[in-house]
């Protein structure tokens, strides 16, 4: 642990100095008066001379040349009187022996102080009435008005200071009138006042961190902001988190620089995508670890890589912070560069996350009541980004299409208008019947939006109680938080409990302990019934109730692997019985023992133990279509034999448990050197041992019967072969076992030279039971080196417009290793072959003997400087960061037996600038910071990140089964392509609308072609065909976030930014997606809605110059579209024109925005109303999220962060409006 | 204090070193290092020998993809014709349709729209295991016999598999241009080699398979093979006389079938065989060797309107009182004569839970065949006729059975004759055809015609296409798969272009 250095006590001072050590002074003081320590034991020696000196001039004489302070704690000691010294190599104990001998005085030397005071502490000595001096009363008081006990009461330039005593009262005996007394207390900002004969109540204020003074903490060690030498940004939860924030993650977007949020759906639950830097490997994970109160957490549910790295995975599993409220947060760090994540070793390559919650402070017992209800907005016809057909516009859509001779397919849902028609064609409805059911639908207009979701109330309330005495603090907190999502029936309730203990048990020991535990039940529709993709699609002329109210049901097609059948389908009745429902529970014990061996030596030994449980169902009803589709009846009529679900529905369960548990040992020194005490040395010195377990299964089931005591029916394999075969096939449980076990050690060293210049160097390795880690390369270190040089005190010593600027500058160096990857040939163990009744392996991975470490190095320079009064505070940063040897999944030839395998070949690079500022233009704080006053500060924020990859051996060798999936990775930014940056995209390239057809049509994508392409790569035609067009991860995001405070008012918002991203318009023609072609018409099928813009779409030769949304074609010509001429060649690039203008850079649109994120303004109830209601304080709170956006024209609403990658439409993130009361008792 | 706390360090130290070991043993649920014998035995079962078949499916050897290797073998020679009686949602001619017609491209559909055939990659797949098997066996020292033993499968099973690719790839072994005649690539290493690869010349394939089965033979030599699912000594000197008989080597062809003959000498006599059986069994006394899936079940399966059938010429060459007839065929009610060494049906309701290979059971019925072949072609007369007779005693009713004793040329013919009623749909015919184009000796080629047909509702079939494969088509080199061409970058040359045949 850092600790302030010692400074001399009457050394010219600058202000902050002296404060500094009356802090510690306290601290001191306590410990003195407990412990006793022998002076002997310190060897200091003096050699001093001198006549008529003062007593207090000698003891500024001990302090220059030891580097001790001398400080006097009773008034019977008169330190003015002069006296005559001859010292020669004396140690010190020796001559503070003399100084005080005679005067009924004792001593102690402990940590660097001498501390001299009454040899029992007796009656007072006789008052001598002295017109010039004064005796002071008072008491100390903190804001609340409870009394400060243990703080500091000292004159002001002389050594002589009481403690206040337990009701916080003090009396300080023969001041000179007028004198300053400086009072203070840790944690409190100190206060002066002018010593008078009167009693006075003195009301300390809890310190208000500014930039500088901030302590940060890594997990390991806290470290004092003007102490730090990495990059490590920290942010109080208080001042970022919203009430519509229900996780502290989402709550990080524009306000850390450098740390870039994707929020890839808008729906509840949703864990947004952070990096932090960029994209820094290109196999691994690249999510950021969490670091809970110094103990690494784990996700509850362990997600591999490659899915977790999908910016179009959307996972509702949650991440390893998902049970903790952003009301029990007190602070979030973010370190960075590699010199504050090296003490994580190689986990920790895309950065860390530390978060340190709540803890109690001394003082009466507080309790605090906090309450926030959140509307969210769904979406509606009327909101501008939605640009749906009503039902008269899309009736007379569907007459076009007939009327254009335009076929479909037999196998169309008919409903709507087509239906209509069939009834009429099939001789069902007459004419009559026929024009009264058209005119009733074209003013149908089913509220989709209305009926599927719903503008949901959220709520979020919490107590918690805190206080404690010197010996004890206390933190508790209960929550519970229920969310709502907008699709109807998607909820999620949380519990949530915490309980922080901090015990002073000895004078040697303290101890922390922290419990939390939560328990989160979540109920969602099943996501295969993609409720909300079914709102946006679906015809405003389709019904969603009968008139008697009762559910409209339409026949739905349902296609089987050999039979095809209707049955009736309501999406209402399928949301309530296709459930999916996630219950998530977890218990975490946290104990921190903490050792004080001797003045500079601690040590602490930590405790971790946590559980977490998961348990994902998903339940089919047996009234659902699904249902019907597998059982091939309706619902209520007896399943054929070839049914593979004959009775009830299915469930499907996923269960994991996970537990993990960590021991850490760390010792700490920390000692002031030289003379002066103006060189420091601090060392930390660790090992941990850590596990983590999941365990878990999955089991997927039919026959489940929910309502008949959740049940299973018996269902007989001979009668129903189909479903026998099914359950031999995928009726299998499937266990999961998995455990890491962790050994590491860690070692923290940092030189301050001159109080100035600081070096650091960390480093840490790791050993693992990893399967497959190289036995030889088991030895990974992680070190780094980092520097700061404090500028201020060399060369703007008495500036007054430069109060603080210092040079940070780090390089850190981490190895890492693929697991499974090494010299010997890793089999997969399987079961039994049936035939020879021996057992059978395969082969996981193939030796890889020539695999070398990645490598990944890291360079940091950053500025921290503070201006005119610290009125402009800020960090500019700079970093380069490149992963070479990179691990690569390279193609290589399939006579090797296997399609590819990993080297070490790609390089990535990311480097970027990131600036946090801090201006107060105006501050107009009343006295002694009293609220009042008009303050406006602003806190710009920009973080870049620019990002290449070099791969050396990507030859172009995609080739074979693996097209569909290579030129959808090229469409989607999956892609790896040397020289370009991980997640850039390409397109088709669009060349217009054919004059005759009005058919897309797109560069180079000819049969004329066919001769040029076949003797080339994929790659190269890919590179044809497409052309680049740009990148899904911005390169800058940052925010601007703005503070006005006026007496009881305080508004607060924050605009966020994001630049350099593009993103895909959603698609026009998603029934043809992925060659899954639903019609025979370009046209949607009667259930679907169209986009407004197909009314503007190319009817005759010549709308080619003002539209570029193709015609309307269908039956043979259509047909023809469907297969486009490189289908089934080794080089295909696409699957039909449809997917292709979907795809094109006619539908990429800029990605960049400006968001009002966040909005709050607060109201303080005046004291003098609280102190009527007894009450300690109140606010009440307006506060919004996601306001406004500005974006690019051409997304015509839509989001810039609903990307049009995915198949199905994602919620974009919506608007909330929440009301907060806050009260504190 | 101090001491005490000194005291607890040291105890900390102690604990943290003991308990390091086990804390930080690998861990696992289900990978582990091949890194004893038992293990490596393990991963022969699970990918150097070709998966086991079990019940299969249904009506496609696609649907058990991984057990069936050049599934269309037999599709392309003489003993094959189509049989279309009537109209059914089932075509069993789709599978192999490129191959039945000698597509230029034969990995096509009836709609010609190309697809990816994986019995390249699966093959090397199976090569690189072997490979690493080879190598493996090598390295570990817990027990030299049976680690001897696994040694020699795999070096069998090596050379079985380019036995295959090299016959399929490339041209037969011509003793003029072997050695320049390109063969299929050589991989023998146990590790990736991120290469660009070339094709090594037909005579290096060979000898690479020659070397193996030495080696292989040193190996098992003497050891007492625990079933039929095992590579034995066997089933070694039985590949290296067909590989003899191949490069025309007739000495050692004939020595190495004396070895089988020696060791396996008895032959099934086909009075004793029960109808609705299958010939091919576990307790065949001709049984050697069996691994993989069968294709033949699926490409002739019963009741089939849309599928295929032994050629006429085929079944001509049979005497009528041959009892192959009945063993290897059956008539089914549509009249189609259908395969049936290993029997299956649904119309007689015989579902075996065991479907042995159509291609990969070996039995020392060969070894008798390659060694009469082989004495035929040095004119030894006698040991020839020997041979046949021996076999074909046993294919007849001792009161029908009269001994044949033929010469010259017309034993030649003979002999390849009874090879072909023999061996037939157990993949030999298609590379006998090849390399007796090449023999120098007795040369023979002939003219195979393939009819395509179809069938509509209530019509009677009609047929689309008649395609023809001349004596030395560019068609009997099946081409190099057009993915490993691609990636190769020119490097791996492809076969000379085959003919456009789609109609």
């Amino acid at each position: 642990m850092y600790k302030n250095s010692t400074r001399n006590w009457w050394a010219p001072p600058a202000y902050t100095h002296k404060l500094l050590l009356i802090m510690k002074l306290t601290v001191l003081i306590l410990v003195a008066a407990l412990m006793q320590v022998s002076a002997a034991t310190f060897g200091q020696k003096l050699t001093l001379k001198g006549k008529n000196v003062s007593v207090e001039k000698v003891f500024k004489a001990i302090s220059e040349q030891t580097g001790y302070d001398v400080i006097v704690f009773t008034s019977r000691f008169k330190t003015s009187q002069l006296i005559d010294i001859d010292f020669r190599d004396t140690p010190l104990s020796d001559v503070i022996k003399a100084l005080i001998s005679g005067t009924g005085m004792t001593f102690t030397i402990d940590d660097k102080t001498v501390i001299i005071k009454e040899k029992a502490p007796g009656v007072p000595a006789p008052k001598i009435p002295d017109p010039a001096v004064i005796t002071v009363t008072g008491k100390v008081v903190n804001e609340d008005g409870s009394p400060l006990a243990g703080a500091t009461v000292i004159v002001k330039g002389k050594s002589r200071g009481v403690l206040t005593n337990g009701e916080g009262n003090f009396t300080l005996l023969d001041v000179e009138e007028k004198a300053t007394l400086v009072i203070s207390f840790t944690g409190y900002e100190p206060i002066e006042i002018q010593a008078t004969r009167e009693p006075k109540t003195v009301r300390l204020k809890i310190k208000v961190a500014s930039l500088d003074e901030v302590v940060v903490t890594n997990g390991y060690q806290k470290i004092e902001r003007r102490k730090l030498t990495s990059a490590i940004t920290s942010v109080k939860a208080a001042d970022i988190t919203n009430p519509a924030f229900f996780t502290i993650d989402q709550a990080l977007e524009g306000r850390i620089p450098g740390l870039f949020v994707l929020n890839n759906s808008g729906d509840i639950g949703v864990s947004p995508k952070i990096r932090v830097r960029g994209t820094s490997t290109i196999l691994g994970n690249r999510d950021p670890i969490w670091v809970v109160d110094g103990v690494v957490v784990n996700d509850p549910v362990g997600i591999d890589p490659s899915t977790i790295n999908d910016l179009d995975f959307v996972n509702r599993l949650g991440n390893a912070i998902s049970g903790l409220k952003p009301y029990d947060i007190d602070q979030i760090d973010v370190l960075k560069d590699a010199s504050a994540t090296a003490l994580y070793g190689v986990r920790a390559a895309n950065g860390v996350i530390v978060i340190t919650t709540k803890k109690g402070k001394i003082g009466e017992p507080v309790i605090n009541f906090d309450q926030s209800t959140t509307l969210t907005k769904r979406p509606r016809y009327t909101d501008n980004n939605i640009r749906l057909m009503n039902s008269r516009q899309r009736v007379d859509y569907s007459k076009d299409i007939i009327n254009s001779g335009l076929e479909y397919s037999g196998n169309i849902n008919y409903v709507g208008y087509e239906g209509a028609l069939n009834n009429l064609y099939t001789g069902k409805i007459t004419y009559d019947q026929f024009q009264a059911q058209v005119s009733q639908m074209e003013t149908m207009n089913t509220d989709w939006f209305g009926t599927i979701l719903k503008d949901a109330i959220s709520t979020q309330n919490n107590i918690s109680v805190s206080g404690g005495s010197n010996k004890m603090t206390y933190y508790a907190s209960v929550g519970a938080a229920t969310q709502r999502g907008t699709v109807r029936g998607d909820k999620t309730d949380q519990f949530t409990a915490l309980v922080k203990l901090s015990a002073s048990l000895t004078p040697r020991l303290t101890w922390d302990m922290t419990l939390r535990g939560n328990n989160q039940k979540s109920d969602y529709v099943a996501g295969s019934v993609n409720a909300l993709s079914y709102a946006y699609n679906t015809s405003r002329a389709v019904p969603a109730f009968n008139e008697d109210g009762s559910l409209s049901y339409y026949q739905k097609f349902s296609a089987g692997a050999t039979s095809a059948s209707y049955y009736k389908f309501n999406i209402l009745n399928e949301m309530q019985h296709s459930r999916d429902l996630i219950n998530t529970s977890g218990i975490n014990l946290l104990t921190d023992l903490n050792v004080k061996v001797s003045s500079h030596l601690n040590g602490t030994v930590l405790l971790s133990y946590g559980n977490n449980n998961s348990n994902d169902q998903t339940v089919y009803e047996e009234n659902t279509f699904y249902a019907a589709s597998l059982r091939r009846s309706e619902y209520g009529t007896p399943a054929p034999t070839t049914s593979l679900m004959p009775f009830g529905g299915e469930l499907k369960s996923n269960q994991v448990r996970n537990d993990s548990y960590l021991v850490r040992g760390q010792l700490n020194y920390d000692r002031p050197i030289g003379a002066t005490s103006r060189d420091n040395l601090n060392v930390t010195l660790g090992g941990e041992i850590s596990s983590n377990t999941y365990k878990g299964y999955n089991i997927d089931r039919r026959g489940y019967l929910p309502d008949r005591g959740e049940t299973y029916a018996a269902i007989d394999p001979v009668k129903y072969p189909s479903y026998a075969q099914w359950a031999n096939l995928s009726d299998m449980d499937i266990v999961r076992d998995e455990l890491t076990n962790l050994a590491s050690a860690y070692f923290s060293s940092s030189y301050t030279i001159n109080d100035k210049y600081i070096v650091n160097f960390n480093t840490r390795t790791d050993f693992s039971n990893k399967f497959g880690s190289r036995a030889k390369e088991k030895f990974l270190p992680t070190w780094s080196v980092s520097g700061r040089w404090d500028i201020d005190k060399d060369f703007f010593k008495n500036s007054e417009s430069v109060n603080m600027l210092a040079l940070k500058a780090s390089y850190g160096f981490q190895g890492n290793m693929l697991d499974n990857q090494t010299p010997n040939l890793i089999i997969k163990q399987g079961a039994v072959d049936p035939i020879t009744q021996a057992y059978y392996s395969n082969i996981a991975y193939y030796p890889n003997p020539n695999l070398k470490w990645e490598k990944n190095k890291e360079v940091n320079i950053g500025l921290d400087f503070g201006f005119f009064n610290n009125k402009v505070q800020g960090t500019v940063n700079y970093f380069n960061k490149t992963t070479s040897d990179a691990f690569l999944s390279k193609e290589v030839a399939d006579i090797n037996g296997v399609p590819s395998y990993v080297v070490n070949s790609g390089t990535v690079k990311n480097r970027g600038i990131e600036v946090t500022l801090s201006f107060t233009p105006i501050n107009n704080l009343g006295p002694n910071g009293k609220k009042g006053g008009f303050t406006w500060r602003i806190d710009p924020q920009l973080g870049q990140v620019i990002n290449k990859l070099l791969a050396r051996s990507v030859n172009s060798q995609n080739v074979g089964e693996s097209n569909a999936n290579v030129y959808n990775n090229y469409l989607t930014g999956s892609q790896i392509i040397d020289g370009k940056a991980s997640n850039t995209f390409y397109s088709y390239h669009f060349t217009g609308l054919d004059h005759l057809t009005g058919l897309p049509t797109f560069a180079n994508n000819d049969p004329s072609m066919a001769d040029k392409y076949k003797g080339m790569t994929l790659d190269e035609v890919v590179k044809e065909v497409m052309v680049p067009s740009g990148n899904r991860v911005p390169t800058v995001q940052g925010g601007i976030l703005n503070v006005f405070s006026y007496r009881q008012f305080s508004f607060s918002f924050n605009m966020t930014y994001s630049l350099g991203s593009k993103v895909r318009l959603q698609k026009l023609y998603s029934n043809t997606v992925n060659g899954i072609v639903s019609s025979t018409v370009s046209a949607p099928l009667p259930e679907n809605n169209v986009n407004l813009d197909f009314v503007n779409r190319w009817r005759k030769p010549g709308d080619e110059a003002h539209t570029i949304i193709p015609a309307l074609v269908g039956g043979a010509a259509y047909a023809n579209t469907l297969n486009l001429w490189s289908t089934g060649q080794s080089y295909q690039y696409a699957d039909n024109i449809w997917q292709m203008y979907d795809n094109s850079d006619a539908r990429v649109a800029s990605g960049n925005y400006l968001k009002l994120r966040t909005l709050n303004l607060r109201y303080n109830l005046s004291d003098a109303l609280t102190r009527r209601l007894r009450i300690k304080q109140t606010s009440v709170m307006f506060s919004a999220t996601n306001v406004h956006t500005w974006a690019s024209k051409k997304l015509e609403g839509q989001d810039p962060e609903q990307a049009g990658f995915g198949d199905n439409t994602q919620l974009s993130p919506r608007s909330t409006y929440s009301i907060t009361l806050d009260v504190s008792f | 204090m101090r001491k005490a706390f000194i005291y607890i360090g040291i105890w900390c130290m102690a604990f943290t070193l003991t308990g390091c070991k086990k804390f930080l043993e690998e861990q696992s649920q289900d990978l582990a290092y091949a890194d004893t014998w038992q293990k490596m035995d393990e991963v022969m079962q699970g990918e150097v020998y070709m998966k086991h078949f079990t019940t299969p499916p249904s009506t496609s050897f696609k649907e058990s993809g991984t057990a069936v290797y050049f599934p269309w073998l037999n599709a392309m020679d003489d003993d094959i014709t189509e049989f279309v009686s009537a109209p059914y949602y089932i075509d069993n001619r789709d599978d192999v349709f490129g191959f039945y017609t000698w597509q230029s491209n034969p990995c096509v559909d009836k709609t010609f729209l190309p697809y990816v055939d994986d019995t390249w990659p699966k093959v090397y797949k199976s090569i690189n295991a072997a490979n690493i098997m080879i190598y493996q066996a090598g390295q570990l020292h817990d027990n030299p016999e049976q680690l001897k033993r696994i040694r020699g499968e795999a070096l069998f099973l090596r050379a079985y598999y380019y036995f295959y690719l090299v016959n399929t790839y490339a041209q037969a072994y011509n003793k003029q241009t072997a050695k320049t005649d390109m063969g299929v690539p050589l991989k023998t290493t146990e590790f990736v080699e991120d290469k660009f690869f070339t094709r090594s010349t037909v005579d290096s394939v060979y000898q690479q398979m020659l070397v193996d089965l030495d080696a292989s033979e040193k190996c098992l030599t003497g050891l007492t093979p625990s079933s039929i699912y095992y590579a034995n000594v066997d089933a070694v000197n039985l590949l290296q006389s067909r590989i003899y008989l191949y490069m025309q080597s007739w000495e050692e062809a004939i020595t190495a079938a004396d070895k089988v003959i020696a060791r396996r000498p008895t032959l099934s006599s086909l009075t004793n065989y029960k109808p609705l059986t299958s010939f091919f069994s576990r307790d065949n006394p001709e049984a050697i060797f069996n691994e993989g899936g069968n294709a033949m079940v699926y490409l002739m399966g019963d009741g089939l309107t849309k599928s295929f059938q032994a050629s006429p010429a085929l079944m001509n060459l049979y005497e009528t009182s041959d009892l192959r007839r009945t063993a290897y065929f059956e008539t089914d009610a549509a009249g189609k004569v259908r395969y049936t060494k290993m029997y299956r049906s649904r119309a007689n309701n015989v579902f075996p839970t065991e479907i042995f290979s159509d291609n990969y059971f070996l039995r020392n019925a060969e070894a008798y065949l390659n060694k009469a072949e082989a004495a035929s072609m040095l004119g030894r007369t006698a040991d020839a006729n020997a041979a046949v007779n021996t076999l074909r005693q046993s294919r007849f009713d001792p009161s029908t059975f009269v001994p044949v004793n033929y010469s010259g040329a017309q034993l030649v013919s003979f002999v390849r004759d009874e090879r072909r009623r023999e061996l037939c749909f157990e993949g030999h015919r298609w590379f006998d055809l090849k390399r007796y184009a090449v023999n120098t000796a007795y040369p023979f080629t002939t003219t195979i015609v393939h009819n395509y047909s179809d069938v509509s509702y209530g019509a009677s079939p009609f047929l689309k296409a008649s395609l023809v494969l001349q004596p030395g088509d560019p068609d009997y080199l099946v081409p190099i798969p057009l993915d490993a061409i691609t990636f190769n970058q020119g490097a791996l040359k492809q076969n000379p272009a085959r003919q456009n045949r789609t109609f």
